[in-house]
C-alpha cells in the first residue's frame, strides 16, 4: 500500500439533523488515476466532496499521506488538497489573477518561485492567459469555470476535488480540461471528478463510483460500474452500454423502466 | 471705578476673580437679559454677545427690548441656547471681559460638578466665566445671582435695592404662610397648556418650587419621574385638585394655545384661556365650575420677576388668607426697577 | 498536442506581469493622492471657522501655541484641531470597519451599523443622559461616551456569541443585528418617555452625531483603539481577499472563515464603538468610503482596506468644513451633512447595480 492512497471509511455529512451521505466506505483511491463520481441527481455527489475538502462538517475518515482529513485545519487541510465548488466565483471586481494570487498567499505555495510567476504559470496550462487581468464580473460562465479550476491547481495540490468542472464549456473546452486533468494526475496525484455524462466519466475516468441517494451502488473500472443493471436500479431507465473504438463505453437510453417498449 | 479685583462666588460655587468691573459681557443664557435690565440701565451697551434663546422662545418681549434698545439687533449671536449648537469658537473670539452662564448652558445640569467642557474652554482662553441662574433652583439662587451680576457691572447699589424688594415681599409670604399655617390644596399646574393633548405638568422643579412655597401641593410631583413630564386626563379627573393654573405664552400663538405674556390683549387671552377650559376633559374639573382655575405667563420660570408669579399663586391658593395682597402692584413695582418695564398680560385671574 | 499548449511563448508572460505592476503602481499613485488630498482638506478643515482666522494666524498658532494671543491658541488648540483631528480618525475607523463589514457579511450595502451596533450605542448614551446610569468606575465626564462604547462593544459580543455557539452564516447574522437594531430601538423610546425636556433634547442631539464633542482625552483613546485594530486588519487582507470568491472556495483555500468572520466582527466593534462614543451617529461614511474605495483601488484588500480608510476620513474631514461653512456662524451636525453628501452617492451606487 503506498502512502499516496485517499481512504474514505464512514464518511458521514450533510445539515444539522439530516445526513446526506451515511457512512460511506470507498475502495482505496491510488495516486495516477482519475476517478469519477457519478449518480442521479441529490445523490449526495457534491456533499462527499464537499465533506472531504471540509466545507462542510463531516464524520468519519479521510485518510491521505498519513493524516486524517477530517481532523486539519484549514490551512493544513488547504496544503494537501484543491477543491473546485460546483458554483463558479464571485468577487466581481477580483480579476482572474488576483483570484490565483489570493489563493497562493492564503494557501501558502510549496514553490520557491515568485507567486505570481507561479500563477501566471498556471493560467497559462488552463489556457486563460489572455483574460488575466479581467474582472470576474465581465467573464462567461466558461471563462469562470475554468478560473476556478486554475484556482485549484495553482498550488499543485496532490489530491484534486472537481466538482463538475466542465458543466459550462464547449466541447474543445470539455476536451482540454480533461487532458489537463489527466495529465496532472500522471505526476502521482488523484483527482477524484463529479460529472453528470456517463460516456464521458466513462471516457476520461479509471475508476468510476456510482452513488445514489446517499449511499454507494458500485465502483470499479467502467465496464464493471456502468451496466445496464446498475443503470436500471440507480437512473430508473432501461440503457444499453456499447463499446465503441478506442476502448470508449457508450450509454444509449431507450426509455423509462415500466414504460412500453419503443422500437428496437 | 475702582481698579481693585471683584472676588465673586457664583452659584454653581465656584471663585471668580474679575480684574475690574466689566464693560463688555458675553450673555450666554439671553433669557438673563430681562435680569439685567432691572440693576442697569442701558444692559445692550455692554453686551459683546449673546444666545438667541430670548429671541426665539419670546419674541414679543425682544421686540419690547428692540424697540427701547435699537442696537440689539447687533449684538453678535453665538448660539440658540441649546448647549450642543454653542458656537464656543464665535465666542472666543469676541473677546468678553467676563462670560455669564445659566447652570443649564454651562452643562452643570446635574449640579454634581463645578466645571464642564465649555467653561474650561473659556479659562483656558483666559475668559472668567460665572454662573448665575434663575432657572433651576429659583428660591435659592435669585438672589445672590442679583447679587454677583451688580458685582460684576459695577450696580451693586441697584441690585441691594432690588434684593430687598424682592426679599421683603418673599418674607411676607413665607411668614403668612407660617403664621396661620392653611392647609395645603391640591393644585395642578398645566404648563404649555393648549400646546398638546392634556396634561404637561412639572414634576420636581422650578414651577414645584413656587407651588410649594406659595402653599399649595403639586399633585404631578409624584407621578412625573423627571422635572416634566406628561399627566394623563384620567389622573388629573381622578384627583380632581382644588385648583388649575394653566401656563401659557407667546409661543403658543399659533397652536391655539394658551396665549399670555408681552403683547397679549386681556381680553384675548381671555378669550383663549376660556375656550380652553370649555375643551372636555377639562370642563369636567371641580376647579374649573368653581372659578378656581387660573393663567400665568410660563416666562416667570427663568426670571427674577417670578416674585410677581409667586404672589398670584398664594392668593389663588389661600383666597380669603392673602384678600389684600395685589400682585399687580408687585409688578408696578417690579416694571419701576426696569430699563424696559413689561407691557402685557401676564396672568388671567377669570377665564 | 493539447490546445493547452501554449502558441503565446514566455513574452505573453512577461505582458502580463508588466501590466499588473503597472496596476498596482497606478494605485499605489493612487493612495499618494488620496494622501494628499487629505493633508489639503485637514488644513482647510482647520482654517475654517466663524472665527474667521486669517492663514498666517493659524499656522503660527499650530507651530507656536505659547507665542499666539491665548484666544486664539485657545480656538485652534481647544476647538479647531479637537474636531478636525475627529473628522480624520472617525471617517478612517468607520469606513475601515465597513470596509470589512461588506465583505464579511458578502454584502455591498452593509454599513458599520448594519447589526445593530449603533442603536445599542444609543440605548448607552440615553441611560447615562436621561438616568445618569452608567458603569461603575467612570469619571462623569465620560459618562455617556464610556457608556456608547461599552453598549455597542457589548452587543457585537453579544452577537459573537451566538455565531460561536450556533455556528450563524452572514445571513442569519445580519438577521440578527436587525432583532438587535429594534430592541434597542424600543429601550431608547421608552427612555425618551421618561426623560425631562432638557434630557430629551440632549439625547436628540447626541444621536445627531457632533465632531464638537472631541476633547483630546477621547481623541487619543479613539486613535489608541484605532492603531490597534489597523496591523491587526492588514494581516487578514489576503484571507478577505480570498472571501470575495465564495465562501466555500476561501475555506477550501485554507481560510477559516467562521473564525475570520469572528476577528472582524470584534474589529468592527471596537472600531464602531469608539468613534460613536466620540461623536454619536454619523451615517453613510461606512457604506460610501468602501464603495468609492472599491471603484478607485479595486477588491484587492491590501489596498481597498487601507484605501476605504482614506477615502472615509477624507469625506468626514470635507463634510466637517462644510458643516461650518453651510450656514454661517452654525454648527450643522456632522450626521446630517455626512447624510446630505453620502445620500446621493448611495442612490447612484444602488441604481448603478440595476444595470446588467
Amino acid at each position: 500500500m503506498s502512502a499516496d492512497e485517499l481512504v474514505i471509511s464512514s464518511l458521514s455529512a450533510g445539515y444539522p439533523g439530516r445526513d446526506v451521505i451515511r457512512a460511506i466506505t470507498l475502495a482505496p483511491i491510488r495516486s495516477g488515476q482519475v476517478t469519477a463520481l457519478v449518480g442521479p441527481n441529490a445523490a449526495g455527489k457534491s456533499t462527499l466532496l464537499r465533506a472531504i475538502s471540509g466545507v462542510l462538517p463531516a464524520t468519519g475518515d479521510v485518510l491521505f499521506k498519513g493524516r486524517n482529513l477530517l481532523r486539519l485545519s484549514p490551512r493544513s487541510r488547504a496544503a494537501l488538497l484543491g477543491f473546485m465548488p460546483q458554483n463558479v466565483p464571485q468577487g466581481a471586481g477580483l480579476s482572474v489573477l488576483e483570484g490565483m494570487l489570493s489563493a497562493l498567499h492564503v494557501g501558502g505555495s510549496t514553490s520557491a518561485d515568485p507567486i505570481i510567476d507561479q500563477a501566471v504559470r498556471v493560467l497559462e496550462q488552463v489556457g486563460i492567459m489572455d483574460i488575466a487581468l479581467r474582472p470576474f464580473s465581465g467573464l462567461s460562465g466558461g471563462q469562470r469555470q475554468l478560473a476556478s479550476l486554475a484556482q485549484s491547481i495553482v498550488r499543485s495540490p496532490p489530491l484534486l476535488l472537481l466538482d463538475e468542472p466542465t458543466s459550462a464549456l464547449d466541447l474543445g473546452h470539455q476536451l482540454d480540461v480533461m487532458n489537463l486533468v489527466r495529465a496532472y494526475v500522471a505526476k502521482d496525484r488523484i483527482a477524484i471528478v463529479v460529472l453528470h455524462d456517463l460516456s464521458f466519466a466513462a471516457r476520461w475516468a479509471d475508476n468510476i463510483v456510482v452513488m445514489a441517494e446517499g449511499k454507494l451502488q458500485a465502483a470499479g473500472p467502467p465496464e464493471s460500474a456502468i451496466t445496464p443493471a446498475i443503470l436500471q436500479s440507480v437512473y430508473g431507465v432501461r440503457a444499453r452500454v456499447e463499446r465503441c473504438s478506442r476502448g470508449c463505453l457508450q450509454v444509449i437510453v431507450d426509455g423509462r423502466v415500466g414504460d412500453s417498449s419503443e422500437g428496437a | 471705578m475702582s481698579a481693585t479685583p471683584i472676588r465673586i462666588k457664583d452659584v454653581a460655587g465656584r471663585d471668580v476673580m474679575l480684574e475690574k468691573v466689566a464693560t463688555r459681557i458675553l450673555l450666554a443664557q439671553g433669557r438673563h437679559l430681562p435680569a439685567l435690565a432691572l440693576i442697569h440701565p442701558d444692559p445692550v451697551s455692554i453686551m459683546a454677545g449673546w444666545q438667541s434663546d430670548m429671541r426665539r422662545q419670546d419674541p414679543a418681549t425682544f421686540e419690547l427690548f428692540r424697540r427701547k434698545f435699537s442696537g440689539l439687533d447687533a449684538v453678535p449671536v453665538v448660539g440658540d441656547g441649546i448647549p450642543e449648537n454653542f458656537a464656543i469658537e464665535k465666542a472666543l473670539s469676541l473677546q468678553p471681559d467676563v462670560a455669564i452662564l445659566s447652570l443649564y448652558v454651562a452643562g452643570l445640569r446635574r449640579g454634581s460638578s463645578s466645571t464642564s467642557a465649555v467653561i474650561r474652554k473659556f479659562e483656558s482662553a483666559g475668559i472668567p466665566v460665572v454662573v448665575v441662574d434663575f432657572f433651576a433652583n429659583p428660591l435659592r439662587d435669585t438672589v445672590p445671582s442679583i447679587r454677583i451680576l451688580g458685582q460684576i457691572l459695577g450696580r451693586e447699589q441697584q441690585a441691594g435695592n432690588f434684593i430687598e424688594f424682592y426679599e421683603s415681599h418673599l418674607s411676607r409670604l413665607r411668614s403668612t404662610l407660617e403664621t396661620n399655617n392653611p392647609a395645603k390644596p391640591k393644585v395642578f399646574m398645566h404648563a404649555h397648556a393648549g400646546a398638546s393633548e392634556c396634561c404637561y405638568s412639572s414634576g420636581k422643579g422650578t414651577f414645584d418650587d413656587f407651588i410649594t412655597v406659595a402653599g399649595g401641593r403639586n399633585i404631578a410631583a409624584d407621578a412625573i419621574p423627571g422635572s416634566t413630564g406628561q399627566i394623563s386626563l384620567e389622573f388629573l379627573l381622578a384627583n380632581d385638585p382644588a385648583v388649575y393654573v394653566a401656563t401659557g405664552g407667546a409661543h403658543l400663538a399659533s397652536g391655539g394655545g394658551l396665549m399670555l405674556g408681552t403683547g397679549a390683549a386681556p381680553d384675548a387671552a381671555g378669550r383663549r384661556f376660556g375656550e380652553l377650559l370649555a375643551r372636555p376633559g377639562l370642563a369636567g374639573l371641580s376647579a374649573v365650575s368653581s372659578g378656581r382655575a387660573h393663567a400665568l405667563w410660563h416666562m416667570f420660570n427663568d426670571s427674577p420677576s417670578h416674585i410677581v408669579a409667586l404672589e398670584w399663586l398664594a392668593k389663588w391658593f389661600h383666597p380669603e388668607l392673602f384678600r389684600d395682597l395685589d400682585p399687580a402692584a408687585t409688578m408696578e413695582r417690579l416694571n419701576g426697577f426696569s430699563a424696559v418695564p413689561l407691557e402685557g398680560t401676564y396672568w388671567v385671574e377669570h377665564p | 498536442m493539447t490546445r493547452f499548449e501554449t502558441t503565446e511563448g514566455p513574452g505573453e508572460t512577461t505582458r502580463i506581469i508588466a501590466s499588473y505592476r503597472t496596476l498596482l503602481h497606478r494605485r499605489m499613485v493612487l493612495f499618494a493622492v488620496l494622501v494628499t488630498a487629505l493633508c489639503v482638506a485637514f488644513l482647510f478643515d482647520v482654517c475654517t471657522g466663524p472665527a474667521a482666522l486669517p492663514l498666517k494666524d493659524t499656522v503660527s498658532a499650530i507651530l507656536y501655541p505659547a507665542a499666539s494671543p491665548r484666544p486664539v491658541a485657545t480656538i485652534i488648540w481647544d476647538v479647531r484641531l479637537p474636531q478636525s483631528v475627529a473628522a480624520v480618525l472617525v471617517g478612517l475607523g468607520l469606513a475601515l470597519a465597513g470596509a470589512e463589514m461588506q465583505t464579511v457579511l458578502n454584502n455591498p450595502l452593509a454599513s458599520p451599523f448594519t447589526l445593530g451596533v449603533s442603536s445599542a450605542a444609543v440605548f448607552g448614551a440615553a441611560l447615562a443622559i436621561v438616568l445618569g446610569v452608567g458603569f461603575p468606575g467612570i469619571p462623569q465626564n465620560w459618562l455617556v461616551a464610556g457608556n456608547a462604547f461599552l453598549f455597542a462593544f457589548g452587543s457585537m459580543l453579544l452577537l459573537q456569541s451566538l455565531v460561536r455557539l450556533r455556528g450563524l452564516g452572514a445571513d442569519a447574522l445580519i438577521l440578527m443585528g436587525i432583532a438587535l437594531f429594534f430592541t434597542f430601538n424600543a429601550l431608547v423610546a421608552l427612555l425618551q418617555f421618561v426623560a425631562s425636556q432638557e434630557a430629551l433634547q440632549q439625547l436628540v442631539f447626541w444621536t445627531l452625531g457632533s465632531l464638537s464633542r472631541a476633547d483630546w482625552p477621547k481623541l487619543a483613546f479613539v486613535a489608541l483603539v484605532v492603531s490597534i485594530v489597523i496591523p491587526f486588519s492588514y494581516l487578514a487582507a489576503w484571507k478577505m481577499t480570498a472571501l470575495r470568491l465564495g465562501e466555500e472556495r476561501a475555506q477550501s483555500m485554507g481560510v477559516d472563515v467562521g473564525r475570520l468572520r469572528l476577528a472582524s466582527l470584534v474589529r468592527i466593534s471596537l472600531l464602531t464603538a469608539s468613534a460613536m462614543a466620540l461623536v454619536g451617529t454619523v451615517g453613510f461614511v461606512g457604506l460610501a468610503g468602501p464603495h468609492i474605495a472599491r471603484l478607485l483601488v479595486g477588491e484587492d484588500h491590501r489596498f481597498f482596506l487601507p484605501g476605504s480608510a482614506l477615502c472615509g476620513a477624507l469625506i468626514l474631514t470635507i463634510a466637517s468644513a462644510i458643516s461650518k461653512l453651510a450656514v454661517p456662524g452654525v454648527l450643522i451636525p456632522i450626521g446630517i451633512v455626512s447624510a446630505a453628501i453620502g445620500l446621493p452617492v448611495f442612490l447612484v451606487l444602488i441604481l448603478q447595480r440595476g444595470r446588467p
